[in-house]
């Protein structure tokens, strides 16, 4: 990939803004739960914590899917599911270490980041830039594998409290 | 249906009874939705002079058409209803994220009338919409609240707006909150809710908001988004502090001083430095993110929140001279989690402090509280006693500066801040700041700041309403014209669910406002036609309070700044334009006041006697029923 998506959740305001933006670029309609990306939030500790595919080196999501409906394009590393293919059976969801895969309420398919092909609506709007699209250099790989690693751990925080 | 979700909630909490009904097309285009629609309702819902705290009273939540959609900020509240503070009209906007979840639930407006008999909420689950008992969480702090809900309806992203136990014990300054830390306050408004029994509004939204035409409004937020990202503000409001201070304009104890030694410890400045604030939260859909998250982790004050916002570090800590940072947190925290507002409280404590030093107020009659300026063990003492009414000091405050001073006596209202509406001043000194004197004395409300931003961007201003040399905050000149097309514009704002103070920055004008109104519902309106309707609003307004009583007389300032001239030096301030003094020695005379009304009315197309719209005016804004019933409430109507 020439660029990836570096989410710092630190940085993130919890403004749903990326959400909205996801929704309607993809689907020309705001709901919130077609976006690709989700904010877990604890408004109490004004937490919030935004999680998406991380196009991961080896995706567990593809051996767990029954139908081979998920691959890695060899060339680009982007992941993506075949909505031909897919049944929206969930196997995924368990699978994925991000809570990054949805099904979308009204397709029953899973869903997941395209990066918008190559222009993610997300970060152009991310005014805090807790979601950027920088060019991919090791240095931006290990702020992202950081950062993606915290976030694991923050979300099991949110998840416990309320 | 495109923008609006399309549909009013109407709950009877005496009979327990909800019922749904379309937003009606006329309705929604005559007041485009949130403030616009609120006052409508209001005006047509509730009688003439009912008591603000009885079950007649109707209190009403909006959003607006612009919410949910990709316009950035477009996430406030507008909540609505009679005032117990002023009986006048009282509307508060509310950030957070309540906003949003209404709308994806379906819906633009929930009116509540009458009283319930014991404490309830309403749980909105998208079409699902029912009265639950509150019997468990009656008593149970802002925060507590929220997390019960959100526990025992089992979702995280139900959204929760609420009471405190101000608002239970019908606490005049008390707020309604949302986001936990996100208020809504000022004139009582929580108290109304109070008085109805009805604790808290829990909703999930999961439903869709439609746009009209989305390649248009692309075309339109991209640049709007471009111009937020020039203009972060990484101190929130709170970095308003040290500019103000510098400047000898920061309102000082009790208004008797303009700069505060050591007031950098209560800016936003010093709460980043110091490693108190370790976050900040957007209200929904707002990616500039100006709302602070602090912190403070040791005891005697150890606490997290949301805030503070320049106008509590003004209320909470200049105007009561508390610099100890983390006593001003604490408080903040107290007052969020009390739900109660910040700005009056701290006018109210101010009012008390001078009242102590004066000798009017004694230790005896504070509970063995030491009420000097600056003590802020004592300021974090009173919060939770005004709030549950506690004590002497505790019950005589919770009524409010007015009720109090009156109540209290020997002359204490010439240092209650608190105009003749009876609403506590927010922070801004107008003897010094003279280009906001006329819009404190006009505000709906009563003195306060979110009708019209005068001063927020003087270059919009000047290019829009033709105003020369406009350099706030001294000029007085073209003052009344600049109210004038503000005050339509905020209306406008409001009503579409938009943020005013992020809106002044990136320039959100007239044009930029109808064009992603017109992209967002389909509705094709011009940049004059939608002023309009913010004119329609702003001026129905006018006429809810002139039903109340309203008159010209109510249009003024508090006694400190129409009768005491400032004591200091404030540099900087060149004299006004017409001459009046803005350093030392500065006043917002009577005689000045009255030469900006007339100005004002003029311009608005009201009587100058009794500041009542002329039958024209209202006949050209639509209003014609108005006047009616205007009539029929004994008032007499000016002619044209």
């Amino acid at each position: 990939m020439e660029k990836v998506l570096v989410v710092d959740h630190e940085k993130c305001c919890g403004c749903d803004y990326c959400m909205i933006a996801c929704s309607f670029a993809h689907e020309n309609l705001i709901k919130m739960s077609k976006s690709r990306i989700k904010i877990y939030h604890n408004e109490s500790e004004a937490l919030s914590i935004p999680m998406l595919c991380e196009h991961c080196e080896e995706p567990p999501c593809i051996p767990a899917c029954p139908l081979e409906a998920i691959s890695k394009d060899t060339e680009t590393g982007v992941v993506s599911i075949d909505r031909k293919k897919c049944t929206g059976c969930g196997l995924c969801i368990s699978f994925c270490p991000y809570s990054a895969i949805r099904i979308d309420p009204d397709s029953k398919e899973a869903s997941i980041c395209d990066l918008c092909g190559g222009d993610p609506m997300c970060a152009k709007g991310c005014m805090p830039d807790a979601i950027q699209w920088l060019d991919t250099k090791p240095s931006v790989l290990w702020k992202k594998k950081q950062n993606s690693e915290k976030r694991q751990k923050i979300l099991e925080h949110v998840l416990e409290v309320w | 249906m495109y923008g609006w979700g399309g549909k009013i909630i109407y709950v009877d909490l005496t009979h327990g009874k909800v019922r749904k009904e379309p937003l009606p097309k006329e309705l929604r285009e005559s007041f485009l939705g949130a403030r616009g629609v609120n006052i409508k309702l209001l005006w047509d819902l509730t009688k003439t002079g009912i008591d603000s705290l009885s079950p007649e009273n109707a209190l009403i939540f909006g959003v607006g058409p612009l919410t949910g959609t990709p316009v950035p900020t477009a996430g406030r509240t507008t909540i609505t209803a009679k005032s117990p503070v002023t009986n006048l009209y009282v509307k508060v906007s509310m950030g957070g994220a309540f906003s949003g979840a209404l709308k994806f639930a379906g819906y633009d407006n929930i009116i509540f009338i009458g009283k319930s008999e014991k404490p309830v909420f309403l749980w909105i689950d998208d079409d699902k919409v029912e009265l639950r008992d509150a019997g468990h969480l009656w008593g149970l702090d802002v925060r507590e609240t929220d997390k019960t809900l959100k526990k025992d309806l089992g979702d995280r992203d139900v959204r929760v707006s609420c009471i405190g136990p101000a608002g239970e014990n019908l606490v005049k300054p008390a707020a309604i909150m949302c986001s936990v830390y996100n208020a809504g306050a000022r004139s009582g408004i929580g108290a109304v809710m109070g008085s109805k029994n009805l604790k808290a509004i829990a909703v999930r939204g999961t439903g869709v908001v439609k746009v009209a035409d989305p390649q248009r409004l692309t075309k339109t937020v991209l640049p709007v988004i471009e111009r937020l990202r020039a203009r972060p503000s990484p101190y929130g409001t709170s970095g308003l502090i040290n500019i103000l201070n510098d400047s000898h304009t920061l309102p000082t104890r009790n208004f008797t001083n303009g700069h505060l030694n050591d007031g950098y410890q209560i800016s936003g400045e010093y709460f980043v430095e110091g490693g108190y604030r370790p976050r900040r939260i957007g209200c929904f859909s707002c990616i500039r993110g100006c709302h602070l998250y602090t912190e403070v982790k040791e005891e005697p004050y150890r606490c997290y929140s949301g805030g503070p916002e320049y106008e509590t570090c003004f209320a909470l800590g200049s105007s009561t001279c508390v610099t100890e940072t983390e006593a001003l947190l604490k408080a903040n925290e107290l007052c969020n989690l009390m739900g109660i507002d910040t700005i009056s409280t701290g006018i109210i404590i101010a009012w008390a402090m001078e009242s102590y030093e004066r000798g009017v107020l004694t230790k005896e009659d504070a509970d063995g509280l030491d009420l000097s300026f600056g003590n802020g063990e004592t300021l974090v003492k009173l919060i939770p006693m005004i709030a549950r009414r506690e004590g002497k000091i505790g019950a005589l405050l919770a009524e409010g500066s007015k009720r109090a001073a009156e109540k209290v006596g020997k002359g204490s209202w010439k240092w209650a801040l608190v105009n003749s509406k009876g609403l506590e001043i927010s922070g801004v000194d107008t003897r010094t700041y003279k280009a906001r004197a006329l819009t404190y004395a006009v505000n709906p409300k009563g003195p306060d700041h979110l009708f019209h931003q005068i001063s927020a961007n003087p270059e919009m201003v000047m290019k829009v309403t033709g105003a020369k040399d406009f350099k706030p905050p001294t000029t007085a000149n073209q003052d009344a014209q600049i109210a004038v097309w503000y005050g339509d514009r905020y209306a406008v704002t409001d009503a579409l669910g938009l943020c005013s103070f992020t809106g002044d920055v990136i320039h959100t004008n007239a044009e930029v406002m109808a064009e992603m109104y017109s992209s967002v519902t389909g509705v094709e309106v011009s940049a004059n036609e939608i002023l309009t309707i913010g004119k329609r609003i702003y001026t129905l307004e006018r006429c809810y309070n002139i039903r109340e009583g309203l008159t010209r007389k109510l249009d003024d300032l508090p006694p400190r700044m129409m009768y005491e001239k400032t004591s200091w030096e404030a540099p900087g301030r060149a004299p006004a334009h017409r001459g009046w003094v803005a350093g030392k020695g500065s006043i917002n005379t009577p005689e000045q006041l009255d030469e900006q009304l007339d100005e004002f009315y003029n311009l608005r197309g009201w009587d100058l006697k009794t500041g009542y719209p002329r039958k024209e005016t209202l006949k050209n804004l639509g209003l014609a029923d108005v006047i009616e019933q205007l009539e029929k409430a004994g008032k007499s109507m000016p002619q044209d």
